[in-house]
């Protein structure tokens, strides 16, 4: 009902109301955000006349927005709650649908830093973080400060977790450009060494980081580019069984999709 | 990425060219009158009940969707796309490769005639 309400104040033009109700939460935060910015983003189509993509929420909006996370932290809310505030303040301020940035909105990423990283530097969620730094040109030499503090973390996780990001960056290149046959047993070789560090840890989504290892190695030795496509055996969507590999002689463009 | 596929089916109907999908639906029988609907006509492996999670998405690897491989006459893997491509870029490779598959099916028929 209060995102209800929310979301027609601004589909009138109104200022948005900083709700402060002891109820409130990260993730109601969360779910106005995305509907202020489908609100704002069907009053001004993508593209338009002049191609220009116009900022997607206000200043003002925003500000709201993290002013009611900054609420629920002040309250004492206890956890997960007070995690949830501080991580919603920086997933808002960071957002890259206010253009240009606003220096209110890259102050309240900083405070908000601030805290987590010292007082939850130890915790597992924080390891989500140390996945997804903001790219934002003006957060850049705080969003590196802040994986500098991470390296001193005793959180399993957060280990995994910066072991894990060269690594991908290597494997995703490696899917892009193949390597020649020492770069991919180099590569494998360290993937396997990160896998037996690190392989029990969990992913932000998923599996372990071990069953990451086996599909990465996998996919690096059997699906390269310049490499024999592997065969697809099953029913198609009527039930009638059929082979990639029907197809040989044939140009296939093989499109992994879905309708959801 | 749905018109330009059907385009692309239609166009080269007459050419060695197939678009094969994998799809990732869970719910098939819920999604079937849609598939209708946007005349999805070529044919699909289905994932089965684990969708993205399902046994062919993890062998190949699929990280996000859509996920697109280009694979030559030959069965060897030319090009992958995480995310949809430009469709300029698309037509382009697929030309070049259906190019290709057209003189080799020639040379080949070629060969049959002077045994």
């Amino acid at each position: 009902m209060r995102s209800w309400l929310f979301a027609a104040c601004l589909v009138v033009g109104a200022s948005p109301p900083v709700l402060a109700q002891e109820d409130d939460t990260a993730a109601a935060v969360q779910n106005d955000f995305v509907t202020t910015l489908r609100n704002n983003s069907a009053k001004a189509p993508v593209g338009g006349a002049t191609g220009v993509r116009p900022p997607l929420i206000s200043e003002d909006e925003l500000q709201a927005l993290i002013d009611r996370c900054w609420k629920i932290y002040d309250q004492n809310a206890g956890e997960p709650a007070e995690f949830e505030a501080l991580n919603q303040v920086l997933v808002l301020a960071a957002n890259p649908y206010l253009t240009p940035v606003s220096e209110k909105s890259l102050r309240a990423w900083h405070d908000a830093a601030d805290k987590l990283f010292s007082d939850f530097i130890d915790d597992d969620r924080i390891a989500a973080l140390a996945l997804g730094m903001p790219s934002n040109e003006k957060l850049k030499k705080e969003a590196d400060g802040c994986t500098a503090k991470l390296a001193g973390s005793k959180s399993l996780a957060v280990k995994a977790a910066l072991a894990f990001r060269p690594l991908s960056q290597r494997a995703d290149a490696a899917s892009n450009t193949p390597l020649d046959a020492a770069g991919e047993t180099r590569l494998i070789a360290d993937l396997e060494a990160f896998s037996a560090a690190h392989g029990a840890q969990k992913q932000m989504r998923g599996g372990s980081y071990g069953d990451w290892v086996k599909n990465t190695v996998n996919a690096l030795k059997n699906l390269k580019i310049g490499g024999t496509a592997p065969e697809i055996e099953g029913p198609d969507l009527d039930g009638v069984n059929f082979k990639l590999s029907d197809y040989r002689g044939k140009v296939v463009l093989l499109d992994f999709w879905g309708y959801w | 990425m749905f018109p330009h596929e059907r385009s692309l089916v239609n166009k080269l109907k007459d050419e060695p060219f197939a678009l094969i999908g994998v799809n990732s639906d869970v719910d098939l029988a819920a999604m079937k009158p849609k598939f209708k609907d946007e005349q999805i006509t070529w044919r699909s492996f289905w994932c089965g009940k684990d969708g993205t999670a399902g046994a062919i998405p993890t062998a190949w690897n699929v990280r996000g969707w859509p996920t697109l491989y280009l694979i030559d006459h030959n069965g060897t893997i030319r090009q992958k796309w995480l995310g949809s491509p430009a469709e300029a870029v698309l037509d382009a490779e697929i030309d070049k490769l259906v190019a290709d598959a057209k003189s080799a099916g020639g040379k080949k028929k070629e060969k049959a005639g002077a045994e």
